[in-house]
């Protein structure tokens, strides 16, 4: 996303030049003339973006154009032998067998998730915005996904998922339930499915939550009480008042949810390993299975690139919503 | 005020590149003086490593001029670890590198040839199995120190309860399923939906994995299809444990066995030090070892796997980090790594000490050994489990059948391992 940021100046300004008045490089002078204590400033944060960001982000797509491997790509002390082999890699993943349930299930797995995570979070948001006793209490314990490690939340999933051992498998045989009709949560493809959802919609409420209760409390409290005098029931005010002022944080968590939850590596990786099979893989699993155990590094960025792209059409929809709801609420 | 703070930074920071350099003078000029520092990474346990630290001990007052340096690295980063460091030319001098590790490293220019020190004495003396996986491209590349292959493991207790002769283990898979369906239901026996586990059964019925001289690839054909359906046959049976989870099936099989729960599991020695702590094996005789049993033509196989030391490219020092591996791997270090650790030594002579000869979980795996297989000897060939498993637990859950799954397995090492070689269907 920054990346994006830092690039988009350049296409206004050239834009601005073809208008006439001071040419560019007059008015970059001129500018550094008036600035170079901004630029100075700004400086180490740029030399540190270009090392973190923008060199590996350059190189990355150039390796997705060669054929990068384990056994060619070297390192200071070996020479590197890759060589550009076009759109190769591209072509590899798109006529892979794999593809259609990866990309099926990244698309599942990213709106399915982000939907608990609203509805849920939203729930809670307006449970808690009422004021209750112990309010404080369970506002702390909800926090309590976020606080923990993700990894140590991903294995306590797995271990709840454990089949026969594990906390749901042990409650179901002392319910009653036959061993054999205790479902293989971890590898059935479909149970393998729900379970990784559910682990990370847990993982994910709280941040919805808290975020959609600050929501809740910007709204202005003599709205509810105009809609009351005009006779709108719960219903109704929730409708018609609660919605709307929810908007702009509303969009604005939803379409992060969308990223984050679309990259979200760990919860997959460390309770099923896509498997079983590859029914739990998504986009971002898979690319790492390409670069680090096919150790395949030219397919591994390609896939990189795709997730990329992706990203960028998600960020320019988020874009253009900010500055949307930007005028919406200023204008 | 704040002048004053950016100066004791500026001073701080200063004394502290003044007290690294220094430092690193100091260890530099040391090492100038006749000792040679000889870096070591280890990937064992913690019991392990304490009895390689008596040994580094041992070594350096028998030769007071070369200091060991080990550091533990743990054994599932090791792949990551050295080759990042070996590209980068920071490698360690010597490296404990599992077998498959060592046709890759060697492949991709990680390591030292060690051809010309290995005398023609050691050459014969190394288990084949285990030394095979060290010779690539006609160089040796290593010294195997402790091989392993898993085997067909059994409480005793259970299986003599249910009246079975536990002194006569299954000689051949038909017979194994016998035991399994008088153990009786779900208590027969664990299978795992890892595909290591499933080699002895590919092989036991006459399939493979692939032929790199022939270059092709084996998995799909009609031994291995045999196999895997013999396999999925007795993991659908009754007397199986209900396996109802691939993610946790390791940690589940152990589970099982060690709390008397299924009667039989197929493992490798490393994991019998945790067997040998769970209630059912308070007496150690309790747990019966052995092969896996024989395909109907006769047929038997278990994949060789343990570890062995490599010498990094980037060594200064080979000649003494050759002479350090040798000591690790002759018989003194073997009989203490298997008296204290159980592990096999990789030296035929060694099995001729007393403190080995006496360990009979030693001498029980050895009869593993001697009729285990190799897994192919390729530089890519610790990639083909990456597709292996999927295959196998799609066949298991039955969203393949056997063939099929076998098939896309085949297919997927030729696109993404193998291009050049063919798939054996017949």
């Amino acid at each position: 996303m920054t990346s994006t940021d830092q690039a988009l100046p350049a296409p206004d300004a050239g834009k601005a030049s073809g208008r006439g008045g001071p040419s560019l490089g007059e008015r970059v002078s001129r500018s550094f003339a008036h600035y170079w204590f901004a630029y100075a400033m700004l400086a180490p944060v740029f030399l540190v973006m270009a090392v973190l960001v923008f060199y590996p982000l350059v190189r990355g797509i150039y390796l997705s154009f060669t054929n990068a491997d384990q056994f060619n790509f070297g390192g200071r002390a070996i020479p590197s032998t890759y060589e550009w082999i076009g759109i190769e890699n591209y072509k590899t993943i798109f006529t892979s067998p794999e593809l259609k349930s990866v990309a099926w299930f990244t698309v599942v797995w990213t709106f399915v998730n982000v939907f608990f995570h609203f509805t849920i979070g939203l729930g809670l948001a307006l449970a808690l915005n009422r004021t209750l006793r112990f309010r404080g209490w369970y506002r702390m314990l909800l926090l309590v996904p976020w606080a923990v490690p993700s990894f140590i939340s991903a294995f306590s999933w797995r271990f709840i998922f454990n089949s026969p051992y594990g906390f749901l498998a042990q409650l179901l045989q002392k319910l009653g339930v036959p061993l054999e009709d205790v479902p293989s949560f971890l590898s059935d493809p479909t149970w393998a499915k729900v379970a990784v959802i559910t682990a990370n919609v847990w993982l994910g409420v709280p941040f919805m939550m808290v975020a959609l209760l600050g929501g809740l409390q910007a709204i202005d409290a003599e709205l509810y009480d105009a809609a009351a005098v005009d006779g709108a029931n719960a219903v109704q005010r929730f409708w018609a008042v609660t919605m709307p002022g929810l908007r702009p944080v509303a969009a604005t968590v939803v379409l992060l949810g969308l990223i984050w939850t679309f990259n979200m590596f760990n919860v997959i990786y460390l309770i099923t390993g896509g498997g079983p099979g590859t029914s739990t893989q998504i986009f971002a699993t898979f690319a790492y299975q390409w670069a680090f155990v096919y150790k395949d590094y030219g397919v591994a960025t390609a896939y990189g690139v795709i997730i990329l792209s992706i990203l960028l059409v998600f960020s320019q929809i988020y874009r253009t919503t900010i500055r949307r709801l930007g005028e919406e609420t200023w204008s | 005020m704040k002048r004053t703070r950016l100066r004791t930074l500026i001073l701080g920071v200063t004394a502290l590149a003044l007290v690294a350099a220094a430092i690193v003078a100091t260890a530099s000029a040391r090492s100038q003086q006749g000792t040679t520092t000889v870096t070591m990474w280890s990937t064992m346990n913690d019991e392990e490593n304490e009895t390689l630290k008596g040994l580094i001990k041992t070594y350096e007052s028998a030769n007071p001029s070369v200091k060991i340096n080990m550091t533990v690295v743990p054994f599932d980063q090791r792949e990551t670890k050295f080759t990042t460091a070996a590209a980068a030319g920071t490698a360690p001098d010597i490296m404990r590198a599992e077998i498959a590790d060592v046709a890759n490293w060697g492949a991709r220019g990680f390591l030292t040839d060690i051809t010309s020190r290995v005398s023609a004495a050691d050459r014969k003396d190394f288990l084949p199995a285990a030394f095979a996986y060290y010779n690539y491209a006609g160089k040796i590349w290593g010294l195997p120190q402790a091989p392993d292959a898993p085997a067909l493991l059994y409480n005793k207790k259970m299986v003599k309860a249910a009246g079975l002769n536990p002194g006569k283990p299954p000689q051949t898979m038909a017979q194994l399923n016998a035991w399994c369906t008088k153990v009786g239901a779900s208590k027969g026996i664990f299978l795992n939906g890892i595909s290591y586990f499933v080699q002895p059964w590919i092989w036991a019925y006459g399939g493979g994995l692939v032929d790199p001289p022939k270059k092709q690839i084996l998995i799909a054909n009609s031994g291995s299809r045999a196999g895997m359906t013999a396999y999925k046959k007795m993991f659908d049976s009754k007397c199986a444990f209900p396996n109802k989870d691939f993610a946790n099936a390791y940690g589940n099989q152990q589970t099982a066995f060690k709390n008397g729960q299924v009667a039989m599991i197929v493992n490798g020695p490393w994991s019998t030090a945790d067997i040998l702590q769970g209630p059912e094996f308070k007496s150690p005789s309790n747990l019966g070892v052995a092969p896996v049993p024989k395909g109907p033509t006769g047929k038997q196989g278990s994949p060789v796997g343990g570890n062995g030391f490599v010498i990094s490219r980037n060594s200064k020092n080979v000649a003494a980090a050759y002479n350090f591996i040798s000591f690790l791997t002759k018989g003194p270090a073997q009989a203490a790594f298997a008296a204290k650790n159980n592990l096999l030594p990789s030296r035929i002579s060694s099995y001729k000490i007393p403190a080995v000869k006496t360990n009979r979980i030693i001498a029980d795996f050895l009869r593993v050994m001697k009729v285990a297989t190799a897994r192919p000897v390729d530089p890519k060939a610790g990639g083909i489990y990456a597709d292996f498993d999927p295959g196998v637990q799609k066949i298991l859950k039955n969203q393949v059948t056997v063939p099929k799954g076998l098939l896309e397995v085949a297919t997927n090492w030729k696109t993404k391992i193998w291009p050049t070689y063919t798939i054996v269907l017949r």
